[in-house]
């Protein structure tokens, strides 16, 4: 009788079989137990290890010493403050958020350009349209910059803003294009033709009723528009030129030095302020629209990739 | 009382044709001129210059297969792409064997916790991923965290040589890389799972086994092509990771084409080996685009 | 010819909607008086909701003409017609609340901002959320939605106002609820209705008048009461409520009446169609025209043995399924106050009795009706 009432007995058909009452309750708690405990230390394992390398790194920015172990040598700032006084470093900064800030309107406003027609229009070189737009987030980068390395110095460009800004927009605005179509194409045509049935003009539709739904998207395609920008290394290094931007200074000082502390300090800030950024992002889209569709958000982020 | 259709209606569709064509030519223009100037263009001098002698410091011009046929000969690139090819597919089966169970626990198990978990691997690349490596290279090193929390908990006396700059580092970070473009189209195709599939087959008496088997898989199967699809090309290809993380033993097939334009200037080489690496990545995407469809055909 | 218009007059002058070659509305014609409540019924694919779209501007006829209120608005683009639709899925703008929906017609006609907030709340208070003013839609109930749309709909004080299927979404108490609603708003707003559904029933509650459409054409217009009991055709009559078709030989005529002989003092008498004998016409009965257990006598009545092959008790009535000796099957509706004793099972033999008037002769392809000749039933 005690077994009946136990919790294994009564448990709702779901994702152990336990459809049969009464038999090895036991058994079924324990693969109940392992399945949310299993998971959830699975999950963190894995946040853990994705996470991990970058906390340590902040951690040990502020350790006293140049060297990457243990014994804790004190607390000390004074990487962070080398580092800033680092000129290469914080032209390359400069540098790369400039670019970005560059990038991320242009790619925004191509790439919406670009889905507009492939969702709402019909005409017929829509595949083939979709398909060139989407070439450039197949094609491996590596790929990409290599032969804009050549392009440039046969047509005679040299290395500089003039190369970065178009090749970053050219592997940025793609991306735009797929996260603003998920959310135009799930546009609810009722509102677009309630708002025309009531009396709106094309373009009142489009600021009243298509923006306002649309908006999230932009916001979200702007911010990964950014950090694509500012994080690029495979593109940046053919053809930004040597050290110019903060991910080829990373990787050019890494590859010339062994552990540099500096490398440390500006590291974290700038990982903490890319957290900031796109928390900040994040809680913009959302408090525009409603907590419910925070979810939808990440939705359409996953829609997009698919 | 007239009750024909007007004339009107003439004029209409006809001026209906004309702007249904102009509208669209309207909004490309911006960017397939941006595609065709920066992405096009290069590639088709890419195309060219794998058949040229491009050298920035040698003396020959003109057309040539020699390119392709060192690259086919030469046993150091052999060497390269083979070690390439297992380096890159290790870390790709060490993803999936991750993001799937990861993405089941996300989709189906995780309540409260989903949206966060999500926030979580979504935010992951936002980071800069040279940082990540570099932090990988931190803690990899013999002087590194994970020797000294070994050493200092006993289980080893000397510090492992083998974790950094090595074949196994190459894999390890690699396997961070990019796992969030992994999961998140796992995820996605298993949350269009009805869970009510699970209930009926666990009313006919499927195990879990069986459920993953006959239900979970098949159906999950387009987002684990699609994961293959976005991850495995940026794994092949880079040169990031063991440029900083990889020793001797571990170059991959990106740095031989970083050297060879950057370092050599051998840039008819370079081109050649670039072209057969774009080919050989939409080899592998066209494989698993149509693996995609496969559960459609049914 | 310039008549003064009509408030709320549509007229759809032999309107041909082809998708391709897909007829989709085959060159129909009806007029709707101003303020009438007037339904297009029919099932899916017949051509009902694309009527409407024209009538609305959101689809342009391939021919004929669309006149509203006197004038010709065939290919006028909807925001300038004179007319509001209420659609299936409510369309409502989830970022704005409840008032700002139903404001953004005027707002757009730019009417001022005193008369805006007047008239939005003359609006909610015709339906009834007045007090859900400031809620968004997300956290509205379905009715609740619905109304709002009529609302944003109703304030811009259209000529008419056009329905597709609004009701469709909500469960069946909640539709009877918005069925007596809508009649109600109808009543007190005076606006022209055009209402879209496939339910027959839904029609028959709230309209003045019905057009039956099937394929792009349309089979009758007419009141509710009118398309019950004199169908204009096989389809009409089968579409609208229940109804019993039987074949009858005409083995003799009498009395303007053909009879078709069982044996056993079986007949089955039919309106004269003037076919004569030998021919075969089919007729019409309604269920509750039939009677099993009530009295019945008289010349003229038709009178056939059967079995009991279902009996389903509905409460105020019993609905009876018998299968005749002429081998068809008829649905007989009887009222339970008029049962004495125990109910009939399954098995029974009993005798079915109608009125010859209760039948009307059915011919597919032409609209006769013969009834309408004899007195009216009931």
């Amino acid at each position: 009788m005690a077994q009946a009432a136990s919790e294994g007995a009564v448990a709702p058909p779901g994702r152990d079989g336990s459809a049969s009452l009464g038999r090895k309750p036991f058994a079924v708690r324990v693969r109940r137990a392992l399945d949310t405990v299993g998971g959830r230390t699975f999950a963190i394992a894995f946040i853990i290890v994705l996470y991990g390398p970058l906390v340590m790194l902040a951690v040990f920015s502020f350790n006293d010493s140049i060297v990457f172990s243990l014994p804790w040598s004190g607390f000390t700032t004074r990487w962070y403050q080398e580092a800033l006084g680092d000129e290469n470093l914080r032209g390359a900064i400069r540098n790369s958020l400039l670019v970005a800030s560059v990038v991320a309107p242009m790619s925004v406003f191509l790439g919406t350009l670009a889905a507009y027609p492939i969702t709402r229009l019909r005409f017929k070189l829509r595949g083939p349209a979709a398909i060139v737009v989407a070439a450039p987030l197949v094609v491996p980068w590596l790929v990409i910059g290599i032969s804009a390395l050549i392009y440039f110095s046969k047509v005679g460009v040299a290395l500089s803003w003039a190369t970065v800004v178009p090749m970053h927009i050219v592997v940025t605005f793609p991306l735009v294009t797929v996260i603003v179509a998920a959310s135009l194409a799930r546009f609810d045509r009722t509102q677009e033709e309630s708002a025309i049935d009531l009396g709106a003009s094309q373009f009142q539709v489009l600021r009243h009723v298509l923006l306002p739904h649309v908006a999230p998207a932009l916001i979200a395609s702007f911010i990964l528009a950014f950090s694509w920008s500012f994080n690029n290394f495979e593109i940046s290094f053919f053809v930004g030129g040597f050290d110019r931007l903060f991910p080829v200074w990373v990787y050019s000082t890494l590859r010339h030095a062994v552990n540099l502390p500096i490398v440390n300090a500006i590291s974290t800030l700038v990982s903490l302020a890319e957290i900031a950024f796109v928390y900040g992002a994040w809680l913009l889209i959302t408090w525009r629209a409603g907590a419910r569709t925070s979810k939808e958000k990440t939705e359409t982020l996953m829609d997009a990739i698919r | 009382m007239e009750s024909t259709a007007p004339p009107v209606s003439e004029g209409r569709h006809l001026r209906a044709r004309v702007v249904r064509t102009l509208r669209p030519a309207a909004f490309l223009t911006g960017p397939m001129a941006v595609l065709a100037l920066f992405f096009l263009a290069p590639l088709i001098i890419l195309l060219i210059m794998s058949f040229r002698y491009e050298s920035l410091y040698g003396f020959q011009t003109g057309w040539t297969l020699d390119n392709f046929r060192a690259l086919f000969t030469d046993p150091i690139y052999r060497g390269v792409a083979k070690d390439t090819l297992i380096i890159a597919s290790t870390a790709m089966v060490c993803q999936l064997l991750v993001a799937f169970p990861l993405s089941y626990f996300i989709a189906f198990k995780a309540g409260r916790w989903e949206l966060p978990l999500l926030l979580l691997l979504v935010l992951v690349d936002e980071l800069n991923p040279i940082v990540r490596i570099y932090a990988w290279r931190m803690l990899l090193g013999r002087e590194g965290l994970i020797n000294d929390f070994l050493i200092w908990t006993g289980i080893i006396d000397v510090p492992l040589d083998w974790l950094l700059f090595t074949k196994f580092s190459v894999i390890l970070v690699l396997s961070t890389s990019w796992v969030n473009y992994c999961a998140l189209p796992i995820y996605a195709s298993m949350k269009a799972i009805k869970p009510s599939l699970f209930e009926a087959a666990t009313d006919l008496g499927a195990g879990w086994i069986t459920r993953w088997r006959r239900i979970l898989i098949p159906l999950a199967a387009p987002g684990i092509f699609v994961a293959i699809i976005l991850v495995y090309i940026p794994l092949f290809t880079d040169f990031a990771t063991p440029g900083l993380v990889g020793g001797t033993s571990s170059y991959m097939l990106g740095n031989s084409v970083a050297d060879l334009m950057v370092v050599i200037g051998d840039w008819g080489a370079g081109s050649a080996l670039s072209l057969l690496m774009l080919a050989a990545m939409a080899v592998v995407a066209v494989i698993a685009y149509f693996l995609t469809k496969l559960n459609q055909l049914d | 010819m310039s008549e003064a218009p009509v408030k709320g007059e549509i007229r759809i002058e032999r309107i041909t909607k082809k998708f391709g070659d897909t007829v989709a509305v085959d060159d129909v014609s009806f007029e709707i008086p101003g303020g009438e409540f007037f339904s297009m019924l029919g099932p899916s694919g017949c051509g009902k909701t694309t009527t409407l779209r024209m009538i609305a501007g959101f689809e342009d006829p391939t021919a004929g003409r669309i006149v509203l209120e006197g004038k010709d608005v065939s290919f006028v683009r909807p925001a300038k017609r004179n007319v509001n639709m209420v659609f299936q899925a409510y369309g409502l703008f989830p970022h704005m609340t409840v008032a700002q929906n139903v404001a953004f017609g005027p707002k757009i006609k730019k009417v001022p901002k005193a008369e805006i907030a007047e008239r939005v709340e003359e609006a909610l208070a015709t339906v009834r959320m007045d007090a859900l003013a400031d809620r968004r839609p997300a956290h509205l109930s379905g009715g609740q939605q619905q109304r709002v749309a009529l609302a944003r709909a109703l304030v811009n004080r259209p000529a008419a106002l056009l329905l597709d299927e609004p009701l469709g979404a909500l469960d069946l108490k909640l539709r009877k609820e918005m069925q007596l609603e809508l009649k109600r708003i109808h009543a007190t707003t005076g606006t022209t209705f055009v209402y879209v559904t496939h339910d027959q029933e839904e029609a028959l509650t709230m309209s003045q008048r019905i057009a039956v459409m099937k394929d792009g054409l349309v089979q009758q217009v007419a009141t509710p009461r009118e398309l019950y009991e004199r169908p204009a055709n096989a389809f009409v009559a089968g579409f609208i409520g229940t109804s019993n078709v039987l074949t009858v030989r005409s083995d003799s005529v009498r009395d303007g009446l053909v009879v078709m002989d069982l044996g056993d003092g079986d007949r089955i008498c039919a309106p004269d169609t003037g076919a004569g004998s030998g021919g075969e016409t089919k007729i019409i009965v309604r269920p509750e025209r039939m009677r099993v257990w009530g009295d019945p006598d008289g010349e003229g009545m038709s009178r056939v043995h059967g079995t009991i092959a279902e009996v389903v008790y509905l409460g105020s009535m019993t609905q009876l399924i018998i299968d005749l000796k002429t081998g068809e099957r008829v649905t007989v509706h009887e009222l339970n106050d008029d049962l004495k004793g125990a109910l009939p099972r399954t098995g029974d033999p009993v005798v079915v009795q109608w009125a010859a008037e209760s039948s009307f002769v059915i011919d597919d392809t032409a609209a006769v009706n013969v009834a309408a000749d004899l007195k009216s039933p009931g």
